[in-house]
């Protein structure tokens, strides 16, 4: 058994507890120092003749999705599981538990992989120390490696359990300090125990692939957590409506406001009708039956209203189009807030002539008791709407930070700011 | 998916503006029902002042 051992090889090579007698694989290089069995709880001494070092019985495995001897590729790297140490914390009163799984590649050594609420990671040893930030300080900045981390939690983490070959001779309830510092999808951990300290570079794991890769087949629940190195992967659709919207949002938005400036069409003729009484007309062509036609009307009401009959007949046959009413109404004053207005001295009706040629519009008072004032009748024609513009402008924007939105609430649900959120 | 969104966008683009141009959607409802319906149909109030 070296640490030269090819994995094929490995999968053969077995010894007996020296406690219990059970057969237990022997896969891990010369480096591993620890054999736990599976089956007594005995902890055998590696390098000197798997001496009896300790037993602890009845230890519960913990959850997850491997077994000890399984083998896979992880980062293009094959790896065999030849040890699992169960391991909880107390994290701000909250325990949480995670099931750490030792790998051994003959090519790369050894390294983790730990399974977490559903979460794989995969994580190894770093002779990178950290540049900066020597003490835990929350979402503080922490350097190491050339990467530039973020301070995201420190624990105590206690041993629960312990099976296989492992590169140290633990104690079950170990505890060791440690500080997690964040860049996804990769992290770095500071472990310190009670003789060193040591330094982990982990980096997220795709489960599903993962998984695969080991044979395993992903029937577990779907995650509904996010887990601290976990990357913001947002689905290829969600990417492109997106990118789309940002590209969009402003070429909707200068034609609707193109439109607003344009759009108010081109004014065929005005009058003034003085007695509204007596009533007033006025004839003018339109040319385009395709397109949106404005009367508008314009009187200097305050605090009262108006109110209008009107008649569109068509010259040349000389026949009523359409009969319409309408009217203005203004209002304004002084309360605790200050001037207030209601209502508008400006009053539009759109239509489209149904036939190109001569129009013309009579207008008279509609009501009695409507205000007798001076009405300017405008006609516009060729109007532009911008609201279709203007609310696609919308749409394409909120397309753009939709995308912005959920990886904030991606981040706010990593970082447990949601949680602090729902407590206020 | 990115060249599927950008066409879908560039219609819905164009509708738009097409939509905006021809003031479709854009009439009043009374005239509109007046001239559908032939001389004098009046429908209702634009406004609701009376």
């Amino acid at each position: 058994m070296t640490d030269g051992l090819a994995p094929s090889a490995s999968r053969l090579a077995a010894i007996n507890c020296t406690s219990c007698g059970s057969p237990l694989p022997a896969l891990a290089g010369h480096r591993a120092k620890a054999l736990i069995c599976t089956y007594c709880g005995a902890v055998m001494d590696r390098h000197d003749e798997y001496r009896l070092l300790a037993r602890y019985r009845d230890m519960q495995r913990p959850g997850g999705p491997f077994r000890i001897g399984m083998t896979g590729e992880i980062m293009g790297v094959g790896q065999t599981i030849v040890g699992i140490v169960g391991v909880t914390a107390s994290i701000e009163h909250v325990d949480y538990d995670w099931t750490n799984y030792q790998l051994y590649s003959p090519t790369h050594g050894y390294s983790w992989m730990t399974w977490s609420d559903g979460h794989l990671t995969h994580s190894r040893k770093t002779r990178d120390m950290p540049e900066s930030g020597g003490q835990f300080a929350y979402k503080a900045p922490l350097a190491a490696g050339g990467r530039s981390f973020r301070m995201f939690e420190q624990y105590i983490a206690r041993i629960t359990y312990l099976e296989g070959e492992l590169t140290w001779v633990p104690t079950l309830g170990d505890r060791t300090q440690v500080i997690e510092a964040i860049d996804p999808p990769h992290g770095y951990s500071v472990v310190m125990g009670e003789s060193e300290t040591e330094f982990e570079f982990g980096t997220y794991l795709d489960r599903r692939e993962t998984l695969a890769a080991f044979d395993v087949e992903d029937s577990f629940p779907r995650l509904w957590t996010v887990h601290a190195i976990q990357p913001f992967l947002p689905g290829s659709l969600h990417t492109a409506v997106s990118k789309a919207g940002r590209v969009f949002a402003p070429v909707a938005l200068v034609l609707g406001l193109g439109f607003l400036c344009v759009g108010a069409g081109s004014k065929i003729t005005e009058t003034v009708v003085v007695d509204t009484d007596r009533g007033g007309s006025l004839v003018f062509p339109l040319d385009r039956p395709d397109r949106l036609a404005e009367v508008r009307l314009t009187a200097n009401v305050v605090n009262s209203w108006s109110w209008y009959d009107m008649e569109l007949v068509h010259e040349e046959s000389d026949e009523t189009v359409a009969e319409f009413d309408g009217g203005l109404e203004y209002y304004e004053g002084y309360d605790s807030d200050g001037r207030w207005t209601e209502g508008s001295q400006t009053a539009t009706f759109r239509f489209k002539p149904p036939v190109a040629g001569d129009y013309r519009l009579t207008i008279t008072t509609g009501d009695p008791k409507s205000a007798r004032l001076p009405v300017r009748v405008e006609v516009r024609e060729n109007v532009m709407l911008a609201r279709y513009l203007f609310g696609l402008a919308i749409f394409f924007a909120l397309c753009w930070l939709s995308l912005w939105f959920r990886s904030a609430r991606f981040e706010a649900k990593r970082w447990g700011d949601d949680e602090e959120e729902d407590d206020d | 998916m990115t060249r599927i969104v950008f066409v879908v966008f560039s219609l819905a683009t164009g509708a738009a503006t097409y939509a905006g141009v021809y003031g479709i959607g854009g009439e009043d409802k009374q005239i509109a029902n007046s001239i559908r319906s032939g001389s004098g149909g009046r429908v209702g109030y634009i406004g609701g002042v009376k």
